[in-house]
C-alpha cells in the first residue's frame, strides 16, 4: 500500500484549483461565482453554527415562551408560520376556572398573562401544548453544552494518552493502545443505556457517557504525530539543553499536534451531538424537564398517526442541520489544515 | 501468518474478558443494580430485598460476583428474565435472527451502494455526480437515524401507504423473518447512514490509487479506461472499505437497536430497550454480552481480512 500513499496527492475536497487561471478579464456569470465562493468557503454551515450558538446563549431572552409551559387545550396545534388568524385569538375562558376561589383566580390570571394565543405557536405545539419553537431554542443549549463538555474531556484524555504513548513508547504505548482496542470493543449505546438505567441519567452522567466515546479517535492520530515530532532535531536539541520529559511533552511536542486535534475535534463533535440525541430519543438521556431535541422527536413521533408531523420533524431537522454544519466545517478545516488526515472517516 | 492470527485470537478472548469486566464494574460502580427492580418503598419488605440480593449473588464482593457471572456465562447460563422467568439465553437466541437479518441487509446494501457511488464519485471527480455523491455522504453522516426512520414512516407508511410501518410479519404473535416488505423501511433507514462511510472511504482510496504511478503507467501504455479503473485501481482501493466493513457490521448490529425500537422489530435491540423500561437487569446484561461478542469477533475478523489481503502481514 505504501506506493499508493504518495505525498504529492492533491487534497480531496472543497479546495479545488480555480477553473480560470490568471485571466482576470473573463468574468464568469453570477451563479457560477456564487457557487465558486460557496464551494471554497463553508459560508452556509458557519451561518447555521452562528445562529445555533447565538440561540443557545440567548435562549432565555429570545424564546417566545416558557419551553415547559403546558396548555392542554392548545395541544397539537399546527404551525402558524407566524401568521395570525383572528379565529385563533383566544383569551382564557373564565368558565374554565372556579373564580370563587383564590386558586381559580390565580390560575385565570396566570393563564391570561402567560397564556399564549394560538397565533403564537409558530412551529406548532406538541402533545402537551408546549411551544415547539421555544423547546427547540432551549434544546440548542443542551446539545451544545453536552457535546462541548464531552468533547473537551475527550480532547484532554485522548491527547494526553496519545502524547504519553507516542513519547514513551515501549510497554506504556503497548498498554495504552491495547486499552483503546478493548475500549472500541464496547457496545457504547448499550453501555450508555445500562448506566443511564442503573443510576438514572442526569446531565452530568450523560456528559460522562458521551465523553467516554469522545476520546479514542484522538489517541491514535496524536500518537502518530508525536512519533514524527519526537524524532525531529529540535526535540533532541531541547533535550540536550536539559529539558525534562514533562517540559518536552508540554512545551515542544503538544503544540505540534494542535492542528490534528482541532481537525479531529471538529469532525467528531457532530457524532457526539448525534449520540446525545440518540440517547435522549431512547429515553436514557438528559431527564425532564430540560428540553432536548432527541426527546422532542421521541415525544412527537407517537402523534404521527394523527397527522401531527411538526412536533417530531422540526427538532430532528435542527439536529440534522447542526450536525451537518459541524461535519461540513470539519471537512473544510481538514482540507485546509491537514490534508494527510483525509483518510479519517 | 499463523502466529499473527493466534496472537490476535488470544487478544480477542482477552478483550472480551476485559470488556465484560469494564461493563460489569461500570454497572456496579454507578449504582446498585438491585435498585432497578426492587426499589424500596413500594411494599417490598427488607427480607424480600435481601432474598433477591442473595439470589442474584449481589451480596458478594465485586470480583467474586464477576467470576461467578463469568462462570455461569461460560456454561451457557445467562440467568432468567425478571418478568417471565424465561432463560435469557433462549430469549436471545429467539431474537438474534431478526437483528442479524436487519443488520446484514443494511450492511450489504450500504456496502454495495456506498462503494459503487464512491467509485463513481472518484472517477467523475468534480462533476455533478461527484458533488451529488459527496452531498449524499454528508447527509448520511449527519442525519439522525431515528428521525430519518420517522420521515420514512410518515411518507411511505402513512401518506403513501405502500409499506408497513413496523413489526415483522402480519401476525403480531409470531414474528416472521421472511415477509420482506417489513424490512424495506428499516433497512433503508440504516443504509443511508451506513453508505456514507463507505462512500467517503472508497472515494478517497480510489482517488489516491488513480493518482499513483502504476495507474499512470497503465494509462500511458494504452490500457482502456474501464480496465484501469476496475482491474488496477478498484482492486487496490477496495482494501480499505473491505477491512472497515467487519467493524461496520458490528456497528450495524448495534445500530439496529434504534431502528428496532422505532419499527418495533423483535430483535435484541428492542429487547434491551424493553429490558431497560422493565428494569430487567439480567436481560440487559445478556444483551450487552451479546453485543460485546459481536464487536470482539468483528475486531478479530478485521485482522483476518487484513491477513488475507495484505501479504506483508501474511508472511510476517
Amino acid at each position: 500500500m505504501d506506493q499508493t500513499r504518495l505525498p504529492n496527492v492533491e487534497p480531496v475536497g472543497a479546495v479545488d484549483v480555480a477553473p480560470t487561471t490568471g485571466l482576470r478579464a473573463t468574468r464568469r456569470p453570477l451563479p457560477s461565482q456564487i457557487w465558486y465562493v460557496l464551494r471554497r468557503w463553508p459560508i452556509i454551515p458557519i451561518i447555521i453554527l452562528l445562529i445555533v450558538s447565538f440561540v443557545a446563549f440567548t435562549a432565555d431572552w429570545i424564546s417566545p415562551a416558557d419551553p415547559n409551559f403546558q396548555r392542554l387545550d392548545f395541544n397539537l396545534l399546527e404551525p402558524t408560520w407566524g401568521q395570525a388568524h383572528p379565529a385563533n385569538e383566544l383569551a382564557p375562558n373564565e368558565a374554565d376556572f372556579d373564580m370563587t376561589t383564590d386558586a381559580g383566580q390565580i390560575g385565570y390570571t396566570l393563564a391570561a398573562k402567560k397564556g399564549f394565543s394560538r397565533n403564537d405557536y409558530i412551529l406548532g405545539s406538541d402533545g402537551l401544548g408546549r411551544d415547539v419553537l421555544s423547546r427547540i431554542v432551549h434544546g440548542a443549549r443542551v446539545s451544545l453544552k453536552v457535546s462541548g463538555y464531552a468533547l473537551l474531556s475527550g480532547v484532554i484524555i485522548g491527547t494526553a494518552m496519545g502524547v504519553l504513548g507516542g513519547y514513551y513508547g515501549g510497554w506504556i504505548d503497548e498498554v495504552l493502545m491495547r486499552f483503546v482496542d478493548i475500549w472500541n470493543a464496547l457496545p457504547f449505546l448499550l453501555v450508555a443505556i445500562m448506566v443511564g438505567a442503573t443510576i438514572g441519567a442526569t446531565e452530568t452522567t450523560v456528559i460522562i457517557i458521551i465523553a467516554m466515546i469522545a476520546w479514542p479517535p484522538f489517541v491514535r492520530q496524536v500518537r502518530a504525530d508525536v512519533l514524527t515530532i519526537r524524532s525531529l532535531d529540535y526535540i533532541s536539541a531541547a533535550r540536550i539543553m536539559g529539558a525534562s520529559n514533562l517540559r518536552l511533552m508540554m512545551k515542544h511536542i503538544l503544540p505540534g499536534t494542535f492542528s490534528t486535534v482541532l481537525v479531529i475535534a471538529t469532525l467528531r463533535v457532530g457524532g457526539l451531538i448525534l449520540t446525545e440525541s440518540t440517547l435522549s430519543f431512547l429515553g436514557v438521556g438528559i431527564p425532564d424537564p430540560i428540553p432536548t431535541w432527541g426527546k422532542m422527536v421521541d415525544e412527537g413521533y407517537q402523534y404521527l398517526i394523527n397527522g401531527v408531523w411538526w412536533s417530531s420533524f422540526f427538532p430532528g431537522l435542527s439536529i440534522f442541520l447542526l450536525v451537518m454544519s459541524m461535519n461540513f466545517f470539519g471537512d473544510w478545516l481538514r482540507d485546509r489544515l491537514d490534508p494527510k488526515l483525509r483518510q479519517l472517516d | 501468518m499463523r502466529r499473527f492470527l493466534i496472537r490476535r485470537f488470544l487478544f480477542m478472548i482477552l478483550s472480551a474478558i476485559a470488556a465484560t469486566a469494564i461493563v460489569f464494574s461500570l454497572s456496579r460502580a454507578v449504582g446498585d443494580p438491585l435498585l432497578l427492580f426492587a426499589t424500596s418503598g413500594y411494599g417490598i419488605s427488607d427480607e424480600a430485598v435481601a432474598e433477591i440480593r442473595k439470589e442474584l449473588a449481589l451480596d458478594r464482593a465485586y470480583p467474586i460476583q464477576y467470576l461467578l457471572w463469568l462462570g455461569r456465562v461460560l456454561r451457557g447460563d445467562l440467568g432468567e428474565t425478571l418478568a417471565f422467568k424465561l432463560p435469557v439465553a433462549r430469549t436471545i437466541t429467539e431474537k438474534i435472527p431478526h437483528s442479524l437479518q436487519l443488520g446484514t441487509f443494511a450492511w450489504i446494501f450500504s456496502g454495495v451502494i456506498g462503494v459503487g457511488l464512491g467509485v463513481l464519485s472518484a472517477v467523475r471527480r468534480a462533476t455533478l455526480a461527484d458533488y451529488g455523491g459527496r452531498f449524499l455522504a454528508l447527509i448520511g453522516q449527519s442525519v439522525p437515524v431515528f428521525w430519518f426512520a420517522i420521515i420514512l414512516i410518515q411518507v411511505f407508511a402513512i401518506w403513501l401507504d405502500w409499506l408497513p410501518a413496523g413489526l415483522a410479519g402480519d401476525s403480531t404473535q409470531e414474528p416472521s423473518l421472511w415477509q420482506l416488505e417489513y424490512l424495506v423501511l428499516p433497512v433503508t433507514a440504516m443504509t443511508l447512514g451506513g453508505l456514507a462511510g463507505y462512500l467517503r472511504l472508497t472515494r478517497s482510496a480510489m482517488l489516491e490509487v488513480l493518482d499513483s504511478e502504476y495507474v499512470k503507467l497503465a494509462r500511458a501504455k494504452g490500457v482502456s479506461t474501464s480496465f484501469v479503473i476496475w482491474k488496477h485501481a478498484f482492486r487496490n482501493a477496495l482494501i480499505q472499505p473491505l477491512t472497515a466493513s467487519t467493524l461496520a457490521f458490528a456497528g450495524f448490529i448495534e445500530g439496529a437497536l434504534v431502528v428496532e425500537t422505532i419499527f418495533s422489530r423483535p430483535g435484541i435491540g428492542l429487547m434491551a430497550i424493553e429490558a431497560v423500561h422493565g428494569n430487567d437487569f439480567p436481560t440487559l446484561q445478556g444483551a450487552v454480552l451479546m453485543f460485546i461478542i459481536v464487536y470482539v469477533v468483528a475486531t478479530f475478523a478485521t485482522d483476518l481480512v487484513y491477513a488475507l489481503i495484505d501479504p506483508r502481514i501474511r508472511f510476517d
